[in-house]
């Protein structure tokens, strides 16, 4: 049943998210012929249209991601999604995968339509630059580099998962309220934030992180990445199964449809 | 025979206020019940909780032999009192979608209800009137071939000449085994189809009985008992 809710799910956004995509890419391309041809007013012109659609673009991924769990599953639309046949798990599950595909594909799409657009640039060709410069160091180093690149995109993965699970988290918990709901779970994501700042802070002036932190900082440079990436794992995971937590029991327990 | 529906000491309570409390009612195969109170008497309570979209505070409801869950919702068409259709989907998209999910929908006895309503396939669910919207989610849960239907006021936000037809689209396709139960506070239009009553005042079954035994019993309309029984 996963498969058809993910199905739906990517219909659902898909038809906001692709002429969006289209449009931010066509426009990067038209913005590299004014360029290239020394269209100066054209070119201004286009360069703001594609600021405004690339500001555009990462509002929307936030706003859908919110409105996908609210609208779908804590509005009118839940009293169908939570009495079709299928686990409230995998009613959380099709959101969390779907939100968390578009968050990425969204910023693979923007940095795109900058490469486009920036590719004459020194600016870029720096970047492109220092990038491999890295790349070569850790491979002097005797990093591995395809190891590197897979716990990358796992950190990336684990921190939008936690974070999109800590806005639905939010929003579960707002069902506690019979009114004013949205404002509720912005309360609520203020105050989860207000507690993790505590735990940080406390963590780290009373020394728990510290022998840590002397630990990492001496190992040998690629020993020390792969060090620091199993730490931000091991945090990533523990908020994901917080929120998780939260989220299930709110939906299972302490479902108050609007 | 066993009961598709049976509650025991069924209670329900938001904060302090008891919306249903000490229900045990049990609903055999094959009837039609009418589940009718005032406003506020529990019935959407009652309804939520056997979807399985609330948990009881007490007690234990059984469906065809399971507490609510997945395997309920399989054999459950329930019709809420708001509509639940989103604003992206056409007619035939949500048909799928019922299709898709539902192992007992019929999707060609669903587009024969679409077609003789008059309302089109490529329709957008967005663009559909209210009452359209009705039919539309009438036609989604009556073209399952549910063991029970749970109708939350299926004929509250329509004209009369609504009412009849959907009254006649429930009794038309539902099928001989499955139980239907309707609630309401329009008794008089629907008394006619009901072969069972409860009647419900203030989260507390006050009467559990056979339309018949009203009729031949007391000698009354089911709508005039309620008149008597819930006078202001």
């Amino acid at each position: 049943m996963l498969g058809k809710l993910l199905k739906y799910e990517f219909k659902a956004t898909g038809r906001v998210f692709l002429p969006m995509f289209g449009a931010l890419l066509i426009i990067s391309v038209i913005n590299r012929l004014f360029s290239n041809l020394n269209f100066k007013i054209p070119s201004i012109i286009g360069k703001i249209i594609s600021i405004i659609l690339i500001v555009g673009i990462f509002a929307l991924t936030l706003i859908i991601t919110i409105q996908r769990f609210s609208k779908n599953l804590l509005g009118s639309e839940g009293y169908l999604m939570f009495t079709l046949p299928v686990r409230s798990d995998s009613l959380i599950w099709s959101k969390l995968i779907t939100a968390t595909v578009w968050n990425i594909v969204s910023m693979i799409v923007v940095l795109t339509a900058i490469t486009i657009m920036a590719l004459s640039d020194i600016s870029i060709k720096f970047i492109f630059k220092s990038i491999s410069e890295v790349l070569r160091f850790l491979n002097i180093r005797g990093g591995d580099i395809p190891l590197l690149g897979l716990e990358t995109v796992i950190a990336i993965v684990l921190s939008l998962f936690a974070f999109i699970l800590m806005l639905y988290a939010c929003l579960a918990l707002s069902m506690l309220v019979n009114k004013r709901r949205g404002l509720c779970a912005f309360a609520v994501f203020v105050i989860i934030n207000v507690i993790s700042q505590i735990i940080t802070s406390l963590a780290a002036t009373t020394g728990v992180l510290r022998g840590l932190y002397e630990y990492v900082a001496g190992l040998p440079i690629p020993r020390m990445f792969h060090a620091i990436f199993v730490i931000v794992f091991i945090i990533e995971l523990i908020e994901c199964v917080i929120f998780y937590v939260l989220t299930r029991f709110m939906l299972t327990r302490k479902l108050n449809l609007e | 025979m066993m009961a598709i529906l049976q509650c025991s000491n069924l209670e329900k309570t938001f904060g302090y206020k008891k919306a249903l409390s000490g229900v045990n009612l049990s609903f055999e195969k094959g009837r039609i019940v009418g589940l009718l109170g005032p406003n506020g008497s529990g019935k959407s309570t009652f309804i939520k909780l056997c979807n399985g979209l609330i948990t009881p505070t007490n007690g234990t409801i059984i469906i065809d032999g399971k507490a609510p869950g997945i395997e309920t919702k399989a054999i459950v068409s329930y019709l809420p009192e708001q509509t639940y259709l989103n604003d992206w989907m056409k007619v035939s998209d949500i048909f799928n979608f019922f299709d898709d999910f539902y192992a007992d929908f019929d999707i060609a006895r669903a587009r024969e209800m679409l077609s003789s309503l008059g309302i089109g396939e490529k329709e957008r669910l967005k663009t559909l009137s209210k009452g359209t919207k009705e039919k539309v989610q009438l036609i989604l849960v009556m073209a399952r071939q549910a063991k029970l239907y749970l109708l939350d006021e299926p004929i509250g936000g329509v004209d009369p000449a609504a009412r009849d037809y959907i009254l006649s689209t429930i009794i038309k396709n539902y099928n001989q085994d499955a139980t239907v139960v309707i609630s309401t506070h329009l008794i008089s239009d629907i008394e006619r189809v009901l072969d069972d009553v409860v009647f419900l005042k203030n989260g507390e079954v006050v009467l559990l009985s056979t339309v018949d035994d009203i009729r031949e019993g007391k000698g009354k309309s089911v709508d005039a008992l309620f008149r008597e029984v819930f006078k202001c």
